[in-house]
C-alpha cells in the first residue's frame, strides 16, 4: 500500500511522507502513536493500469452486450474494470444448463 | 418545439404535479416538533396503499430487522420520521405520472427498474463507505432520473423525438435532450425538486448526478449516486433511456476512495437486493 497523505503524530511531527510504501514496521510506529486510520492510494499504478485478476471467458451474449454498452468508455482502465466485474457478476447468475446423461 | 419555447414552458412549473395530499400531510407532521409517532401513524393508516408499502418495506431485507413489524406506529419508531417521509415520497412519485399507452407504461417500468437499481447501488456503496444516512442515498437514487418521467408524461412527442435521435445517432440521452429540449433530465429533475420543496441536498444530487463534483457540499453523496447509476447501467438493470454507460468522473471515484477490487462485491449485492426489494415497490 502507498500512502495517499503524509502521516503526522499529535505534535504534527512527520512520521511518513505521502507516496511512501507502508511496511509492517511503519504500521507498528503508527499504532504506537495512536494512529488508527490512514489514507492510502487506490490499486492503480502510475500509468493507470489496473492489476486485475484474469477474467474467465464470458458467455458471448453477455460479452457482446457489455462491449456495446461500454463502447465509448471501455478503453479507460477504470471503466474496463467495471465492465469486467459486471460481466463476472452477470455470468455468475446465469442459470446453468442441465446436462443430459445416459441412463445405464 | 423551439428550445426557447420549451424553456419557457418548463420554467412555468404550473404544469408539474404537486405531491399527493397524504404525502404533504405527512411532511407537515414530520416537520412539526410536537408530532408523535401516533400522529403520523393516523395519517398513514388512512391510506391503505401507503400502509401496505411501508410495512412491506420495513419487513424486507432493506432494513433486515430480526422480527416482523406489524404496525405502522412500530415502523415509524424503528426507522424514524425522516425515513418515513422520504420513503413514502419516493414510492408515490411514479404513481403521479400515469402512462397513456402500453408503450409508455413499458418505458416507465423500465425506467423505474433503472431507478431502483441506482437506489440499491447507492445504498450498497454507502454501506461500504459507512455513510450515516443510507436511506437518504436510497431515496436520491430512486429520484435521480425523475426528470425523464416528466419528459415521458408531459412532453410525450418530444420524448419520442429524443428516443429516435438516440437510436439514429447512437448518442446518450443527455446529448439528445440537449439537442431537442435545450436542457437535460437533470435540469428538469431539479425544477421538479424545487416545485416539491425537496431538501437542497436531494435537489443537488438530482441536478448533478452526471457531474457530481458540481454538487458543492454534497459531492460525496452525488458521487455515490453517480457511481451507482453507472453500475446499474453496466448490469443492465432496467433502462435509463439509452444503451450507453457514461464515463465515471475520475475525481468522484477518487473522492469515494474505493478500490476496483470492491466492484464485484458491490455489484453482487446490487443484483441480490434488486430482486428482493423490487417486488415490494412494483
Amino acid at each position: 500500500m502507498i500512502l495517499a497523505e503524509a502521516v503526522r503524530n499529535h505534535q504534527d511531527q512527520l512520521l511518513l511522507e505521502s507516496g511512501r510504501r507502508i511496511t509492517d514496521k511503519s504500521i507498528r510506529i503508527f499504532k504506537s502513536w495512536g494512529i488508527r486510520r490512514l489514507a492510502v492510494k487506490s490499486g492503480l499504478d502510475v500509468n493507470g493500469a489496473e492489476e486485475m485478476p484474469d477474467a474467465p471467458g464470458l458467455p458471448p451474449d453477455i460479452d457482446a452486450g457489455l462491449r456495446e454498452r461500454f463502447a465509448d468508455v471501455g478503453s479507460e482502465p477504470l471503466m474496463n474494470a467495471i465492465m469486467l466485474a459486471a460481466g463476472r457478476q452477470l455470468a455468475a447468475r446465469r442459470p446453468k444448463k442441465k446436462t443430459g446423461y445416459a441412463r445405464s | 418545439m423551439p428550445a426557447a419555447d420549451l424553456k419557457r414552458l418548463i420554467a412555468r412549473v404550473e404544469d408539474l404535479p404537486t405531491l399527493p395530499r397524504t404525502v404533504l400531510r405527512i411532511t407537515e407532521r414530520v416537520n412539526d416538533p410536537r408530532a408523535s409517532a401516533r400522529d403520523l401513524s393516523r395519517i398513514i393508516t388512512d391510506d391503505q396503499v401507503l400502509t401496505a408499502r411501508l410495512l412491506k418495506l420495513v419487513n424486507s431485507s432493506f432494513y433486515g430487522f430480526p422480527q416482523r413489524v406489524s404496525t405502522v406506529t412500530g415502523a415509524i419508531v424503528l426507522i424514524g420520521f425522516d425515513a418515513i417521509r422520504n420513503l413514502l415520497l419516493t414510492t408515490s412519485v411514479f404513481d403521479m405520472f400515469p402512462s397513456r399507452t402500453s408503450k409508455d407504461r413499458r418505458h416507465q417500468e423500465a425506467l423505474w427498474d433503472h431507478s431502483l437499481g441506482c437506489a440499491i447501488g447507492a445504498k450498497v456503496i454507502g454501506g461500504l463507505l459507512r455513510h450515516e444516512k443510507l436511506e437518504e442515498l436510497f431515496v436520491a437514487g430512486l429520484l435521480h432520473d425523475i426528470g425523464k418521467i416528466v419528459e415521458m408524461a408531459l412532453l410525450p412527442d418530444l420524448f419520442t423525438c429524443i428516443l429516435t435521435r438516440i437510436a439514429q445517432h447512437r448518442v446518450s440521452i443527455s446529448a439528445a435532450e440537449a439537442d431537442i429540449l435545450g436542457c437535460t433530465h437533470a435540469d428538469i429533475g431539479k425544477l421538479l425538486g424545487q416545485r416539491w420543496n425537496l431538501a437542497a441536498k436531494l435537489i443537488a444530487i438530482i441536478e448533478h448526478h452526471h457531474s457530481p463534483m458540481a454538487a458543492g457540499p454534497w459531492g460525496v453523496e452525488a458521487a455515490i449516486v453517480h457511481l451507482a447509476d453507472i453500475l446499474t447501467r453496466a448490469l443492465s438493470l432496467g433502462y435509463g433511456g439509452d444503451d450507453k454507460v457514461p464515463p465515471l468522473d475520475r475525481t468522484a471515484w477518487e473522492l469515494l476512495r474505493l478500490k476496483t477490487s470492491s466492484l464485484d462485491t458491490i455489484m453482487a449485492a446490487m443484483l441480490d437486493e434488486f430482486d428482493d426489494i423490487g417486488s415490494f415497490l412494483r
